[in-house]
Protein backbone atom coordinates (compact mmCIF):
# COMPACT_ATOMS: atom_id res chain seq x y z
CA UNK A 1 0.00 0.00 0.00
CA UNK A 2 1.42 3.34 -1.00
CA UNK A 3 1.24 6.58 0.85
CA UNK A 4 -1.47 7.70 -1.51
CA UNK A 5 -3.49 4.56 -0.92
CA UNK A 6 -3.37 5.22 2.82
CA UNK A 7 -4.81 8.68 2.27
CA UNK A 8 -7.71 7.23 0.27
CA UNK A 9 -8.63 4.64 2.85
CA UNK A 10 -11.03 6.83 4.75
CA UNK A 11 -12.73 8.35 1.70
CA UNK A 12 -15.88 6.97 0.07
CA UNK A 13 -15.21 4.51 -2.71
CA UNK A 14 -17.00 6.58 -5.36
CA UNK A 15 -14.94 9.62 -4.56
CA UNK A 16 -11.76 7.62 -4.67
CA UNK A 17 -12.57 6.35 -8.14
CA UNK A 18 -13.43 9.85 -9.32
CA UNK A 19 -10.16 11.25 -8.02
CA UNK A 20 -8.22 8.45 -9.66
CA UNK A 21 -9.86 8.99 -13.00
CA UNK A 22 -9.12 12.70 -12.78
CA UNK A 23 -5.45 11.92 -12.74
CA UNK A 24 -5.56 10.02 -15.99
CA UNK A 25 -3.91 11.52 -19.05
CA UNK A 26 -6.02 13.90 -21.13
CA UNK A 27 -6.99 12.32 -24.45
CA UNK A 28 -4.92 13.83 -27.23
CA UNK A 29 -6.99 15.58 -29.95
CA UNK A 30 -4.98 15.78 -33.11
CA UNK A 31 -5.31 18.56 -35.67
CA UNK A 32 -7.00 16.12 -38.04
CA UNK A 33 -9.65 15.21 -35.47
CA UNK A 34 -10.19 18.89 -34.74
CA UNK A 35 -10.75 19.63 -38.45
CA UNK A 36 -13.17 16.72 -38.80
CA UNK A 37 -15.23 17.89 -35.83
CA UNK A 38 -15.32 21.44 -37.18
CA UNK A 39 -16.37 20.17 -40.61
CA UNK A 40 -19.19 18.10 -39.12
CA UNK A 41 -20.39 21.06 -37.09
CA UNK A 42 -20.46 23.30 -40.11
CA UNK A 43 -22.40 20.75 -42.14
CA UNK A 44 -24.86 20.34 -39.29
CA UNK A 45 -25.66 24.05 -39.05
CA UNK A 46 -25.27 25.00 -42.73
CA UNK A 47 -28.98 24.64 -43.55
CA UNK A 48 -30.20 26.39 -40.46
CA UNK A 49 -31.87 29.82 -40.96
CA UNK A 50 -30.89 32.82 -38.84
CA UNK A 51 -32.98 33.37 -35.75
CA UNK A 52 -34.91 36.29 -37.26
CA UNK A 53 -35.97 34.22 -40.29
CA UNK A 54 -37.37 31.31 -38.36
CA UNK A 55 -41.10 30.78 -38.63
CA UNK A 56 -42.09 31.42 -35.00
CA UNK A 57 -40.70 34.98 -35.20
CA UNK A 58 -42.71 35.81 -38.33
CA UNK A 59 -45.78 34.18 -36.91
CA UNK A 60 -45.53 36.39 -33.83
CA UNK A 61 -45.18 39.53 -35.95
CA UNK A 62 -48.12 38.58 -38.19
CA UNK A 63 -50.30 37.83 -35.20
CA UNK A 64 -49.44 41.19 -33.64
CA UNK A 65 -50.32 43.05 -36.86
CA UNK A 66 -53.62 41.23 -37.25
CA UNK A 67 -54.60 41.87 -33.66
CA UNK A 68 -53.74 45.54 -34.09
CA UNK A 69 -55.84 45.81 -37.26
CA UNK A 70 -58.83 44.14 -35.70
CA UNK A 71 -58.58 46.21 -32.55
CA UNK A 72 -58.43 49.44 -34.59
CA UNK A 73 -61.34 48.39 -36.83
CA UNK A 74 -63.43 47.44 -33.86
CA UNK A 75 -62.57 50.66 -32.10
CA UNK A 76 -63.54 53.01 -34.96
CA UNK A 77 -67.28 52.23 -35.15
CA UNK A 78 -67.52 52.69 -31.41
CA UNK A 79 -65.99 56.16 -31.68
CA UNK A 80 -68.25 57.08 -34.58
CA UNK A 81 -71.26 55.85 -32.69
CA UNK A 82 -70.39 58.19 -29.85
CA UNK A 83 -70.15 61.26 -32.10
CA UNK A 84 -73.29 63.38 -32.25
CA UNK A 85 -72.86 63.88 -36.00
CA UNK A 86 -75.40 63.56 -38.72
CA UNK A 87 -74.26 60.85 -41.10
CA UNK A 88 -75.74 62.44 -44.23
CA UNK A 89 -73.09 65.16 -44.56
CA UNK A 90 -69.40 65.70 -43.91
CA UNK A 91 -68.35 66.90 -40.49
CA UNK A 92 -68.00 70.64 -40.08
CA UNK A 93 -67.41 73.23 -37.39
CA UNK A 94 -70.87 72.78 -35.89
CA UNK A 95 -69.90 69.21 -34.98
CA UNK A 96 -66.76 70.56 -33.35
CA UNK A 97 -68.87 73.00 -31.37
CA UNK A 98 -71.13 70.20 -30.19
CA UNK A 99 -68.15 68.11 -29.10
CA UNK A 100 -66.51 71.07 -27.39
CA UNK A 101 -69.62 71.66 -25.31
CA UNK A 102 -69.71 68.06 -24.02
CA UNK B 1 -26.01 71.08 -84.76
CA UNK B 2 -25.18 74.70 -84.09
CA UNK B 3 -28.66 75.75 -85.23
CA UNK B 4 -30.26 73.36 -82.78
CA UNK B 5 -28.10 74.68 -79.97
CA UNK B 6 -29.03 78.29 -80.74
CA UNK B 7 -32.72 77.38 -80.93
CA UNK B 8 -32.49 75.61 -77.58
CA UNK B 9 -30.83 78.62 -75.94
CA UNK B 10 -33.45 81.00 -77.37
CA UNK B 11 -36.25 78.71 -76.23
CA UNK B 12 -34.79 78.60 -72.72
CA UNK B 13 -34.48 82.38 -72.61
CA UNK B 14 -38.07 82.72 -73.75
CA UNK B 15 -39.27 80.36 -71.04
CA UNK B 16 -37.31 82.10 -68.29
CA UNK B 17 -38.43 85.48 -69.55
CA UNK B 18 -42.08 84.43 -69.40
CA UNK B 19 -41.91 83.14 -65.84
CA UNK B 20 -40.00 86.23 -64.77
CA UNK B 21 -42.76 88.39 -66.19
CA UNK B 22 -45.35 86.39 -64.20
CA UNK B 23 -43.36 86.73 -61.00
CA UNK B 24 -42.98 90.45 -61.56
CA UNK B 25 -46.71 90.94 -61.32
CA UNK B 26 -47.01 89.72 -57.75
CA UNK B 27 -49.13 91.86 -55.45
CA UNK B 28 -50.72 91.42 -52.05
CA UNK B 29 -54.19 92.17 -50.86
CA UNK B 30 -56.53 91.41 -47.98
CA UNK B 31 -60.11 90.25 -48.13
CA UNK B 32 -62.44 90.95 -45.21
CA UNK B 33 -65.10 88.30 -44.71
CA UNK B 34 -68.43 89.40 -43.23
CA UNK B 35 -71.17 87.27 -41.76
CA UNK B 36 -74.65 88.67 -41.47
CA UNK B 37 -77.03 86.82 -39.19
CA UNK B 38 -80.17 87.82 -37.32
CA UNK B 39 -79.36 85.34 -34.57
CA UNK B 40 -76.17 85.12 -32.48
CA UNK B 41 -73.65 82.86 -34.21
CA UNK B 42 -71.74 80.26 -32.18
CA UNK B 43 -69.93 78.59 -35.07
CA UNK B 44 -69.24 79.41 -38.69
CA UNK B 45 -67.33 77.97 -41.60
CA UNK B 46 -66.68 79.34 -45.07
CA UNK B 47 -64.64 78.48 -48.14
CA UNK B 48 -62.84 81.03 -50.26
CA UNK B 49 -61.45 80.22 -53.68
CA UNK B 50 -60.45 81.98 -56.87
CA UNK B 51 -61.79 80.95 -60.27
CA UNK B 52 -58.95 82.78 -62.02
CA UNK B 53 -56.33 80.76 -60.18
CA UNK B 54 -54.14 83.73 -59.30
CA UNK B 55 -54.41 83.73 -55.50
CA UNK B 56 -52.37 82.11 -52.78
CA UNK B 57 -53.37 82.51 -49.14
CA UNK B 58 -50.56 83.86 -47.00
CA UNK B 59 -52.39 84.40 -43.72
CA UNK B 60 -55.70 84.52 -41.88
CA UNK B 61 -56.61 87.05 -39.23
CA UNK B 62 -59.44 86.96 -36.70
CA UNK B 63 -62.46 89.23 -36.94
CA UNK B 64 -63.96 91.92 -34.77
CA UNK B 65 -66.06 89.95 -32.29
CA UNK B 66 -64.56 89.45 -28.79
CA UNK B 67 -66.33 86.08 -28.71
CA UNK B 68 -63.84 84.93 -31.36
CA UNK B 69 -60.70 86.30 -29.82
CA UNK B 70 -58.15 84.11 -31.56
CA UNK B 71 -57.27 83.43 -35.17
CA UNK B 72 -59.77 81.01 -36.72
CA UNK B 73 -58.98 77.45 -37.75
CA UNK B 74 -57.56 76.79 -41.20
CA UNK B 75 -54.90 74.69 -42.90
CA UNK B 76 -51.84 76.45 -41.58
CA UNK B 77 -49.43 73.98 -43.17
CA UNK B 78 -50.80 74.60 -46.68
CA UNK B 79 -50.54 78.34 -46.10
CA UNK B 80 -47.01 78.04 -44.76
CA UNK B 81 -45.95 76.04 -47.82
CA UNK B 82 -47.62 78.53 -50.18
CA UNK B 83 -49.96 75.84 -51.52
CA UNK B 84 -53.31 77.30 -50.42
CA UNK B 85 -55.00 78.32 -53.66
CA UNK B 86 -58.31 77.99 -51.83
CA UNK B 87 -59.00 77.86 -48.15
CA UNK B 88 -61.59 76.68 -45.66
CA UNK B 89 -61.77 78.81 -42.53
CA UNK B 90 -63.87 78.04 -39.47
CA UNK B 91 -64.25 78.96 -35.83
CA UNK B 92 -66.54 78.38 -32.88
CA UNK B 93 -67.11 80.09 -29.58
CA UNK B 94 -68.07 78.72 -26.18
CA UNK B 95 -69.08 82.16 -24.97
CA UNK B 96 -72.53 82.82 -23.53
CA UNK B 97 -75.26 83.57 -26.01
CA UNK B 98 -75.34 87.24 -25.04
CA UNK B 99 -71.68 87.59 -26.03
CA UNK B 100 -72.05 85.98 -29.45
CA UNK B 101 -72.13 88.29 -32.44
CA UNK B 102 -75.23 88.95 -34.49
CA UNK B 103 -75.98 91.30 -37.36
CA UNK B 104 -73.18 92.07 -39.79
CA UNK B 105 -69.79 91.30 -38.35
CA UNK B 106 -66.32 90.75 -39.79
CA UNK B 107 -65.40 87.18 -38.87
CA UNK B 108 -62.02 86.96 -40.60
CA UNK B 109 -59.58 88.65 -42.92
CA UNK B 110 -57.76 86.52 -45.48
CA UNK B 111 -54.42 87.86 -46.67
CA UNK B 112 -53.58 86.91 -50.24
CA UNK B 113 -50.76 86.98 -52.72
CA UNK B 114 -51.93 87.46 -56.29
CA UNK B 115 -49.74 86.64 -59.26
CA UNK B 116 -50.12 86.98 -63.01
CA UNK B 117 -51.88 89.53 -65.12
CA UNK B 118 -55.44 88.42 -64.41
CA UNK B 119 -57.60 89.74 -61.61
CA UNK B 120 -58.79 87.35 -58.94
CA UNK B 121 -62.33 86.07 -59.37
CA UNK B 122 -63.24 85.21 -55.80
CA UNK B 123 -65.65 82.43 -55.02
CA UNK B 124 -66.90 82.65 -51.41
CA UNK B 125 -69.59 80.50 -49.87
CA UNK B 126 -70.81 79.79 -46.40
CA UNK B 127 -70.54 76.15 -45.39
CA UNK B 128 -72.45 76.57 -42.17
CA UNK B 129 -73.36 79.00 -39.43
CA UNK B 130 -74.99 77.75 -36.27
CA UNK B 131 -76.62 79.31 -33.26
CA UNK B 132 -75.81 78.78 -29.59
CA UNK B 133 -78.13 75.76 -29.61
CA UNK B 134 -76.32 74.19 -32.55
CA UNK B 135 -79.11 74.94 -35.00
CA UNK B 136 -78.13 76.04 -38.50
CA UNK B 137 -79.06 79.67 -38.96
CA UNK B 138 -79.94 81.47 -42.15
CA UNK B 139 -76.90 83.72 -42.44
CA UNK B 140 -75.36 85.54 -45.39
CA UNK B 141 -71.68 85.84 -46.14
CA UNK B 142 -69.93 88.53 -48.14
CA UNK B 143 -66.45 89.89 -48.67
CA UNK B 144 -64.74 93.20 -49.10
CA UNK B 145 -61.40 93.51 -50.83
CA UNK B 146 -59.27 96.06 -48.98
CA UNK B 147 -59.34 98.37 -51.95
CA UNK B 148 -62.89 99.10 -50.85
CA UNK B 149 -64.91 97.08 -53.34
CA UNK B 150 -67.48 95.09 -51.44
CA UNK B 151 -69.13 92.20 -53.29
Amino acid sequence: MTHNDDEFEELPEALVEALKSANEAVPLITARVDREVLKMAREQFAGRKPAWRRRPAWAAVAATVLITIFVVQLDQPMQQANLPMRAARPADISDVLTLARE
Amino acid sequence: MKKWLVALVLLSLGTFGHSYADDANIRFTAVDIYLDSAEPVAAWQFELGDRAGVMKVVGVEQGDSPAYAHAPYYDREAVRLGEADRIIVADYSLADVVELPSGRVRVATVHLMLSGDDDADFNLFLVTATTYDGVVTDARISFDVRTGSEQ
